[in-house]
């Protein structure tokens, strides 16, 4: 075991777990290192191969083998997380580190998340009034301007993009936050209106910025009881807006789809039993097609729908 | 039935020169049934150019990156993907060939490539129509060296200009690619469709053909469109199948419109058969 005085400095509580890291993380849960307890997950810029021997699951650009994850982005940087507990980071030449954490705290997190067990949704999450309520979608959907919205009309932050599912001893399935700030373009952020909001770029080429949502009914510990799930699509001739409930298979292979990271989990799947772990989310939470016009115009009858769908789930 | 050799296959056009025609062709031959495709099953949400395929596959999201980097990327994405595949796979793209750094932005590992080119002078026609902009706009997009395009389902891409986008496609040798001419699959729909079948090693009856291009007719998906709507229209946009007309050009487009397509892209044009108005 790690001695506690070769850990990392600075501490993190992302998705539940306590990440001590040796670099600075876009999060916003930084938390003081003595009140913490045990380590969880460390974080370390260290030298990694190109390529993991003899792996069973592979991809254009990462490899993976019953410990080990390992993702090669060229000119960016390499990625690997091992043992459920150990990310390591190395820049590609020339790179600077801070500019692709997005990277380690997005992918490799997931990746350490799947050794563990965990099931994983892409979406963003809010709270309304004791329900916590996911958006699930490919990037560019339009989750976190949605979420934003929401923010903006009252509810509470919990996940900017990606949604731990675990439960409780009764089976109540909770999410535990990613721990990240919202991550919007300067248009999204113009049009919910958090200028004031605003911190630093993802990366440093990219016109997407940290926006650290109003902290009103934000939850300071666990996440109240999951609600619903949506998946977010846009409209057009054939899907007009509107709000429809899936059937359970429907659902079922929809949640799936959705899984953050899907090759990864599939990797992991011996771990994480996400067909079991489906069918235990769906005997408890509904999933719906939210199809709306893309248009900011229109966010704010997107809101409005929601929430008339959310007073009808009560 | 028909049958195609597996492999990945582009489906690559400039916007609005038959592109989505073709996939309705292709889908009627390949599924071979007794009633027309439904154009709204052409799946393009899964599009190995789109989004999702490429976090899903890449396992980082497009919008985490410059579109540099995702342009580095797509490449190597994409001959993975057709170095394993075992079933045909028709793939629609509107992608320049080149990169920015010169490299082939689809990569090389494809089997073969159909390019689908029409006369630019209607492509603007057809194009004033799809996005609902004023016709100088759409003239000054065509000539547009750096138009970035993308959005929705796809990540950001060059797109470019209309000469470029054909010079590009037509002068490559790295991917065998058949150029096909809308107004010639217009003239003779049967006898294009048989020369692509033959080009692409598919295996295919004059019966099947004749289906095939039966059910594509423009009409037969202008009611399909009337009758069910059709995904892929743009907001603003009251029809996506119009009348597809060769030369329609010449009652929309005033002279200087006309001048400026045809300053631009006279070499592109005259090697490819379009005689020039001026």
């Amino acid at each position: 075991m790690t001695e506690k005085a070769n850990l990392p400095p600075y501490r993190y509580k992302i998705f539940g777990l306590t990440v001590a890291s040796e670099i600075a993380l876009p999060v916003r849960s930084s938390i003081a290192g003595e009140a913490i307890g045990p380590v969880d997950v460390t974080m370390r810029v260290g030298e990694i191969p190109g390529r993991l021997e003899n792996a069973p699951h592979q991809g254009a650009c990462w490899s993976a083998d019953s410990v080990r994850f390992l993702l090669d982005l060229p000119a960016i940087g390499r990625f690997l997380a091992a043992d459920g507990c150990c990310v390591t980071i190395q820049p590609a030449p020339g790179v600077a580190i801070e500019d692709i954490l997005i990277f380690a705290t997005g992918t490799a997190m997931a990746a350490i998340l799947y050794q563990r067990g965990a099931m994983l949704l892409h979406g963003s999450a809010v709270t309304h009034q004791g329900r916590t309520f996911i958006f699930c979608g490919p990037s560019g959907v339009g989750k976190s301007t949605l979420a934003a919205a929401l923010c903006r009309s009252g509810c509470g932050f919990i996940s900017d993009d990606v949604c731990a599912i675990s439960h409780l001893a009764d089976g109540t399935p909770i999410i535990e936050p990613d721990g990240r700030v919202l991550r919007l373009y300067p248009d999204s952020i113009g049009q919910v209106g958090m200028e004031d909001a605003v911190g630093s770029r993802v990366r440093q080429m990219l016109e997407k910025f940290h926006v650290t949502p109003p902290e009103h009914d934000t939850p300071k510990k666990e996440a109240p009881p999951l609600a619903a799930i949506y998946l977010l699509a846009d409209s057009n001739p054939v899907d007009l807006p509107g709000i429809v409930r899936l059937a359970p298979l429907e659902a079922a292979q929809a949640l799936l789809r959705q899984s953050y990271r899907r090759r990864i989990a599939l990797a992991y799947a011996h771990q994480g039993q996400p067909a079991a772990r489906t069918a235990a989310l769906l005997s408890r939470v509904g999933v719906y097609r939210l199809s709306r016009p893309r248009e900011f115009a229109q966010l704010d009858e997107t809101v409005a729908r929601l929430r008339t769908h959310w007073d009808q789930l009560a | 039935m028909a049958f195609a050799p597996p492999g990945l296959v582009w489906l690559a056009s400039y916007p609005k020169s038959g592109n989505t025609w073709m996939r309705v062709l292709l889908s009627n031959l390949m599924t071979g049934r007794d009633e027309p495709a439904d154009i709204n099953r052409l799946s393009e949400e899964e599009s190995l150019i789109g989004r999702w395929r490429f976090a899903d596959d890449m396992l980082v999201d497009a919008d985490q990156l410059s579109w540099q980097e995702v342009e580095m990327l797509r490449p190597l994405h994409y001959d993975y993907v057709a170095d394993r595949l075992d079933k045909p796979v028709f793939c629609k793209t509107h992608d320049r060939f080149e990169s920015q750094s010169g490299g082939p932005i689809l990569g090389n590992q494809a089997r073969a490539a159909l390019y689908l080119l029409r006369d630019p002078r209607d492509v603007a026609v057809s194009l004033i129509h799809h996005l609902g902009r004023p016709t100088d706009q759409v003239v000054a997009l065509m000539i547009d060296t750096a138009h970035l395009s993308g959005g929705g389902i796809y990540p950001p891409y060059l797109l470019g200009d209309w000469g470029g986008h054909v010079s590009g496609w037509t002068g490559q040798g790295v991917i065998p690619t058949k150029v096909v001419r809308y107004e010639d699959i217009r003239r003779d729909t049967v006898e294009v469709l048989r020369g692509i079948v033959c080009f692409l090693g598919i295996t295919a009856t004059a019966e099947e053909i004749r289906r095939a291009v039966a059910h594509s007719d423009l009409d037969e998906l202008k009611q399909q469109e009337a009758a069910k709507g059709f995904r892929e229209r743009q907001q603003g946009q009251t029809q996506f199948f119009r009348s597809g007309r060769v030369g329609e050009w010449r009652d929309v487009l005033n002279d200087a419109q006309i001048r400026t397509i045809e300053a631009e892209f006279a070499p592109v044009m005259t090697r490819w058969g379009y005689s020039q108005a001026g």
